[in-house]
């Protein structure tokens, strides 16, 4: 049984429950002298306990989506550096060009309604999915505040739950994808592309898009990115609001080799992470979807430790990432029991890793780099400012500091509308009703 | 500072402060120790006694879970403050610049003198060779090396059509001696583009030693940042400076010796950069100044192409492996080249024994760069 599925947590709540109410009924029984009694009565609270706290961790880890399954909590089946199997050839499906297409659509989700809730709302989870199409209709509150609604019920009948349309030129896409790198071999499941309605709307049809990957903190689910920071509907909302041009967003877990956190960086002798999200991603992004080309100033947003990888990727990557929002980071090269020795036993190679180290001593890349923290409730925050005073040009530094805000979804919505209007203003947009003649660059 | 001593007092009994902790903590032994010691008292039948065993144990739950909640939170820290947790905090920030002037990236090539490649016999050929010095702005350095642009070409001629381009790494650029010296080979190239051979390319060499130590065009940890330069600085100087193109599948890397390795290295590193390799036969088990990372087992291993071709996916590349000698058959590559599973291919050519003995790479090349027409058709 899944550790994320709602069933889970379900018997486990009942469970729970039922310890309390096995307490309350066998109480009597223990009420003796005798040690045995009271033994008893340590036993009835203690496993009694024990339950209750378990349930609730679990409930925990599904409302943050630390842990997607119990093999990402456990290790074990989590892919070895020698993933070769990746890039067989002549796979079925392959372009033309004798590469091989590296990235499988698992599922087919209405995108959000801008306005509305973030959607779908009862979406499975990551790893709970199996291959296959799936279709839902969608049910929302409130008034879309977006392009034409088609069959809906009748409008201005606010408060009501209604029907609107789910057709992907009017609320966009957002699909369940797995990729597997060309370059190195790694595998990530369960992670979400959102096509924007544009993509599928007639003027647009032969634009390429912008594209921005974001990405969760460590430990982290890409359905969190959906659900909890809300960043497929803050875009939506943005984007029907004229505040930004409609993107691509691609929304992966920052650890692609759970329960391992490699901080996107290439393990010598071990994964490749860094080259995974620079070089493997935009590749099979590119393979699959009309979006910009590789090297083409993607965009990059990310929290915690994916505040860390967005803010490295685009420094090593420039002109892959040409800008990139680091919500609530942190700037040097982390090193715990969950990274393990990330840098081959050599200093040199952290240092290059340390995003303080590479200002002091290597050229500043040619970047925007928009950093958030709050000055009262985020330990992140000394590291930030003395992290900002290194930058200097070409790079630009920009900075959105709350005055009071944890490390939580709650302060990176708080962040997340002017980070993306930020991050708007740096992607190239699509161009609707392009002659395709111009798309060549 | 009126907000931090603000922050202060409401932290007395703060979500985070050790005084909520130790409180529960005492709340929690406090419960317990009544519980167990007057347990027989709520033994009684009936209602009231039932009523008042569940209040005992939800009230001992709940105790623990806050406890339980609290700790956790305090060592991951996802809620800061009270009013965090209960979502009263509120409104955003302002977006500052910290640093708004914005620059050139520093990415250039000086040009310090031309010459015209003229091939007796061959009245088409022709084209002018450039020493230049190239600026890489990622990595900082700056390598002098030549530059080879083809007869015919002038900048944002041809329908925007951008050229293919050949970046040699060798020492031997001024050597003219060597078939790798940066005069024979463009005066080969020129020939074999005049002959049809070979679409019109751009060269570019480049010393394979960037530093008093050759890295193997790595970037040393710490120091030279040679994979820098090779696989993002020059793609991005030839793309602004001249033509060149912007596809993977027009790149290709072409060395000699340590060059070899070189070519080798970059094309499985940065498949997305380089999709064509050539380097002389060799053995290649193991790098040129493998003394750069000796300190660290694990990228020692990772830089040797042998365990790289064993353990990784292998790439979308053409591999061809050259010389020295007229001879053809893999040679000492063989064990190299036997790794090279598809898409990977791996071919062999002996060189030429005339004026260019590159020829016969040139045209390898040539055969395995996309034909334009498939190319202007995938662009659009």
């Amino acid at each position: 049984m899944g550790l994320d599925s709602g069933l889970f947590e379900i018997i486990m709540v009942v469970a729970a429950a039922a310890s309390l109410a096995v307490v309350v009924w066998l109480w009597p029984k223990a009420a003796g002298q005798h040690a045995a009694h009271l033994a008893a009565r340590l036993g009835l609270i203690a496993g009694s306990q024990l339950l209750v706290i378990v349930t609730f961790l679990i409930c925990l880890n599904g409302y943050f989506g630390f842990y997607g399954s119990w093999a990402q909590l456990l290790g074990g089946t989590s892919p070895s550096t020698v993933a070769a199997a990746a890039a067989r050839p002549g796979a079925a499906g392959g372009p033309s060009d004798g590469q091989v297409r590296s990235l499988v659509v698992n599922m087919t989700e209405p995108g959000p309604v801008p306005g509305g809730q973030v959607l779908p709302a009862e979406a499975p989870r990551y790893a709970a999915a199996g291959p296959g199409l799936h279709r839902r209709r969608v049910t929302v509150h409130g008034q879309p505040q977006y392009g034409p609604v088609a069959g809906s019920g009748v409008p201005g009948l606010s408060g009501l739950s209604k029907r609107v349309s789910t057709s992907p030129a009017v609320v966009g896409r957002l699909l369940m994808v797995s990729m597997t790198g060309q370059q190195t071999g790694i595998t990530a499941r369960g992670a979400y592309v959102y096509l924007p309605p544009q993509y599928f709307q007639r003027a647009y049809a032969h634009a390429r898009f912008p594209a921005v990957l974001a990405l969760t903190g460590y430990p982290g689910a890409s359905w969190s990115i959906v659900k909890r920071l809300g960043l497929p509907s803050e875009a939506a909302r943005l984007v029907a609001a004229g505040r930004m041009p409609p993107a691509i967003y691609v929304m992966m877990n920052v650890s692609v080799v759970m329960p391992r956190d490699t901080e996107c960086t290439n393990v010598p002798a071990g994964p490749q992470v860094e080259s995974f999200f620079a070089q493997d991603v935009p590749r099979a992004i590119e393979q699959s979807f009309r979006v910009q080309r590789l090297g083409s100033a993607w965009g990059l947003i990310g929290y915690s430790t994916g505040g860390y990888c967005a803010a490295k990727l685009a420094m090593l990557n420039p002109y892959q990432f040409h800008s990139a929002v680091s919500l609530a980071g942190y700037y040097v090269a982390l090193r715990d029991n969950t990274t393990g020795n990330l840098y081959g036993g050599s200093l040199g190679y952290r240092h290059e890793n340390d995003l303080d180290w590479r200002l002091a001593h290597l050229p500043a890349p040619p970047i925007s780099l928009l950093v958030t923290s709050s000055k009262i409730g985020e330990k992140t925050y000394p590291g930030t400012m003395a992290f900002l005073r290194l930058v200097h040009s070409p790079m630009q530094g920009y900075s959105l500091i709350l005055a009071q805000g944890g490390h939580n979804f709650g302060s990176w919505q708080r962040e997340l509308p002017q980070s993306l209007t930020w991050l708007g203003r740096r992607l190239r947009p699509a161009v609707p009703n392009q002659a395709q003649v111009l798309l060549h660059s | 500072m009126h907000v931090r001593d603000e922050a202060n007092r409401a932290d007395q009994m703060g979500l985070t402060s050790p005084a909520l902790a130790v409180t529960l903590a005492v709340t929690v032994t406090v419960l317990l120790a009544v519980i167990l010691l007057g347990w027989r008292r709520l033994a009684g039948r009936g209602v009231r006694y039932i009523a008042l065993r569940i209040t005992a144990a939800c009230a001992l739950q709940a105790s623990v879970l806050s406890l339980v909640f609290v700790l956790v939170n305090n060592s991951l820290l996802f809620y800061s403050s009270w009013s965090d947790l209960v979502g009263a905090d509120t409104g955003g920030g302002t977006v500052l610049a910290v640093q708004g002037v914005s620059v050139d990236a520093g990415n250039r090539v000086d040009v310090l003198s031309r010459s015209a490649v003229t091939v007796p016999g061959v009245p088409q050929a022709g084209g002018h060779l450039d020493r230049v010095r190239i600026h890489g702005a990622l990595s900082g350095l700056t390598v002098p090396g030549r530059l080879f642009l083809p007869a015919g070409y002038r900048r944002g001629a041809n329908g925007g059509q951008r050229y293919p381009v050949i970046v040699v790494i060798t020492n031997q650029a001024a050597n003219d001696s060597s078939p790798y010296g940066a005069r024979r080979l463009a005066g080969a190239a020129s020939a074999q583009i005049a002959a049809g051979r070979l679409q019109p390319v751009i060269l570019l060499f480049v010393p394979a030693r960037l530093s008093r130590s050759d890295q193997g065009c790595l970037n040393q940890p710490g120091g030279i940042q040679g994979e820098t330069f090779f696989a993002q600085d020059i793609p991005r100087v030839l793309q602004t400076a001249v033509d060149a193109s912007t596809s993977a599948s027009q790149w290709a890397l072409l060395g000699d010796r340590s060059g070899g390795y070189c070519s080798l290295q970059l094309a499985l590193d940065d498949s997305t950069v380089f999709s064509i390799a050539v380097a002389p036969r060799a053995s290649y088990t193991r790098p040129p100044g493998a003394g750069v990372v000796a300190s660290s087992p694990q990228l020692r291993q990772q830089d040797n192409l042998m365990w790289q071709l064993q353990h990784l996916p292998p790439q979308p590349l053409s591999v061809l492996f050259a010389g020295p000698g007229t001879a053809s058959g893999l040679g000492p590559a063989r064990g190299l080249a036997a790794l090279a599973r598809p898409p990977m291919r791996a071919a062999s050519v002996g060189l030429g024994s005339g004026r260019w003995p590159l020829a016969p790479v040139l045209d390898w090349i040539g055969a395995t760069l996309p034909a334009r027409a498939a190319l202007a058709a995938a662009a659009g």
